[in-house]
């Protein structure tokens, strides 16, 4: 499930507030598939326009073959697609965690964002306790409300704000954000810079960046630009959330995850279940694709309809039947998949708490029946996802005693937590949160490496004990 | 997007708008513009618009050239007669080296 929730962003005296979408992904299972196909059909029959010769045959035999792929695929999709979403959670956290070893800006307390009001520099530990289960708390009703009113925003199809959303939430990303970062960098390596150069770095970043995210490009570049705005909104969620409100609100928000997309009042199964009435993507924008999906009739669909199948949305197969259908429809998405998108981006904000970051990893079936090549299925991951793994990693390295112990620890709790939740969903072949198992992981594992095993390392190496 | 799947018009339609956006100042577009198609441009066989993609690509390549050595220029006149030029010198700069130059 998606959640999305937008933010405003306002700087105000060094504390960001930013709104920003969650988002989930969704995974678009066989029976999915072959609901999709059975909609198709009885689209078929009423859409004159379509094509009806001998499809109801080739439904017919293409559901078959998709029940017998569908065994096959849960075999076979497996390692592939895990090491095909390794590599980009990987990336987001070495950005993440070389950015707070090196520069010093993100590990500084300048303040803390409003949505998080507590000050944690108390007297008693009691005290602090308190204010950060008050910030937490305020943190998750906020992203609370967020989500809600994303949903009521999508289910009365209020698409433009929506899509304006997330248009001012990707530029505050890729512009803002990205020239603090720059800065910064700078600073550290003591590199005289003039305006000039700066600036057209920064122009030409978040220009070809918004192309990329938001209309057209290629696909490594795209899969680059929404790591590296993970890693700014993780690096923004480090610096300004305090200790012991970060913990909690991770650990809140992989609750939250798991109720709002495994509950059937949730907002985020509300969301995917609307998409799915309406048979609209969901989330293209928002959501890291891993491959390209890739339609029977790619080729004569106009590029919309492609770039959309390229981001991953979870549903965004349609029957070749549907063709005429399928080019409606993604017109119609066209607007919203960026707006996704932009959400997605938006969400990201460094002050804001981050239900958004739960996206439930998403495998797309092939839905073509044609000889296509059937490895081709995207594995889809949520962009919030992205971002609460490096800030896990990200707040491990900057404030663990253990240091790389402990970073290597989380780092490897995550990617098995991201294992087991691939798996589920190979077997359960639905929308699944994507947060609670890894980030559960990665907290045991951090508290327990810096804990017990740090010491007993540090002991092991003082009496030069090798075990 | 992969470019496999697209149809020659919109792979024409493409590459032209990524060459006319990188007149915006946009070098980077240009080079992303050069090599995402460059394979189309000069190393898959013929087809129709490929004459046109290749004029596109060499303007795209071109364009980044100059781009390039204007830029390199520059940020080499800055980074070494930054500290001669006095107050010009620290109102362009974005960030200053601590220490002595």
């Amino acid at each position: 499930m998606t959640e999305l929730s937008a933010h405003l962003p306002q700087f105000q005296h060094g504390q960001l507030t930013e709104n920003f979408p969650d988002n989930h992904l969704s995974n678009t299972n066989d029976s999915c598939e072959r609901r999709r196909h059975d909609n198709s059909e009885r689209r078929r029959n009423d859409n004159p326009d379509s094509e009806t010769n001998g499809q109801p045959q080739n439904i017919q035999q293409v559901v078959e073959h998709d029940e017998d792929e569908d065994e096959e695929l849960t075999l076979k999709y497996g390692a592939k697609h895990v090491i095909m979403l390794f590599v980009p959670v990987t990336l987001c956290m070495v950005v993440v965690v070389a950015t707070i070893k090196s520069v010093s800006f993100y590990t500084r307390k300048d303040g803390q964002l409003i949505y998080t009001p507590f000050t944690e520099e108390t007297e008693t530990v009691g005290q602090r306790a308190l204010n950060s289960i008050l910030n937490a708390a305020i943190m998750i009703s906020v992203i609370i409300v967020m989500t809600i009113l994303l949903v009521v925003l999508y289910k009365y199809r209020c698409y433009k704000v929506i899509h304006g959303w997330l248009i001012i939430s990707s530029l505050l990303l890729l512009f803002f954000f990205s020239f603090i970062y720059l800065g910064e960098v700078f600073k550290t390596y003591n590199v005289a810079m003039d305006y000039i150069t700066v600036a057209l770095m920064i122009w030409n970043f978040g220009v070809v960046g918004m192309i990329c995210i938001h209309w057209k490009g290629p696909l490594r570049l795209q899969q680059a630009y929404l790591i590296m705005i993970s890693a700014l909104m993780a690096l923004v969620f480090i610096k300004y959330l305090p200790e012991w409100t970060a913990w909690l609100i991770l650990a809140v928000i992989s609750v939250y995850d798991l109720v709002a997309v495994l509950c059937p009042k949730g907002p985020l199964r509300m969301l995917v279940e609307t998409a799915q009435e309406r048979n609209e993507t969901l989330f293209p924008a928002l959501i890291y694709s891993s491959t390209m999906i890739w339609l029977v009739n790619m080729a004569e669909e106009d590029p919309e309809a492609q770039r959309k199948a390229s981001k991953n949305s979870a549903y965004d197969k349609q029957a070749p039947a549907n063709q005429a259908r399928n080019e409606d429809a993604e017109a119609d998405d066209g607007g919203f998949s960026q707006e996704w998108q932009q959400q997605r981006d938006n969400r990201i904000g460094p002050i804001e708490s981050t239900p958004e970051s739960r996206a439930a990893v998403q495998a797309l079936p092939s839905n073509s029946q044609t000889s296509e090549d059937p490895e081709e299925r995207g594995v889809k991951l949520g962009l919030g996802d992205f971002i609460f793994y490096s800030v896990l990693v990200g707040k491990a390295s900057a404030t663990a005693s253990g240091d790389w112990n402990t970073t290597l620890a989380c780092f490897v709790a995550i990617l098995i937590g991201l294992c087991l939740t691939l798996l589920l969903l190979a077997i359960f072949k639905k929308a699944l949160p994507a947060l609670p198992i890894s980030i559960t992981f990665g907290l045991v594992f951090y508290f327990a490496t810096d804990n017990l095993v740090q010491p007993f390392m540090d002991q092991l190496a003082f009496h030069q004990f090798y075990i | 997007m992969n470019l496999e799947r697209v149809s020659n018009e919109d792979k024409l339609e493409l590459c032209r708008k990524y060459y006319l956006g990188g007149f915006a100042l946009l070098p980077f577009l240009w080079l992303v513009n050069v090599v995402w198609f460059f394979r189309e441009a000069f190393v898959a066989p013929p087809y129709g618009e490929q004459p046109l993609i290749r004029r596109y690509v060499r303007r795209s390549a071109l364009g980044l050239g100059l781009w390039g050595v204007g830029l390199g220029a520059w940020v080499g006149v800055f980074q070494t007669q930054r500290a001669q030029w006095g107050p010009w010198g620290d109102y362009l700069a974005f960030t200053l080296p601590l220490g002595t130059p």
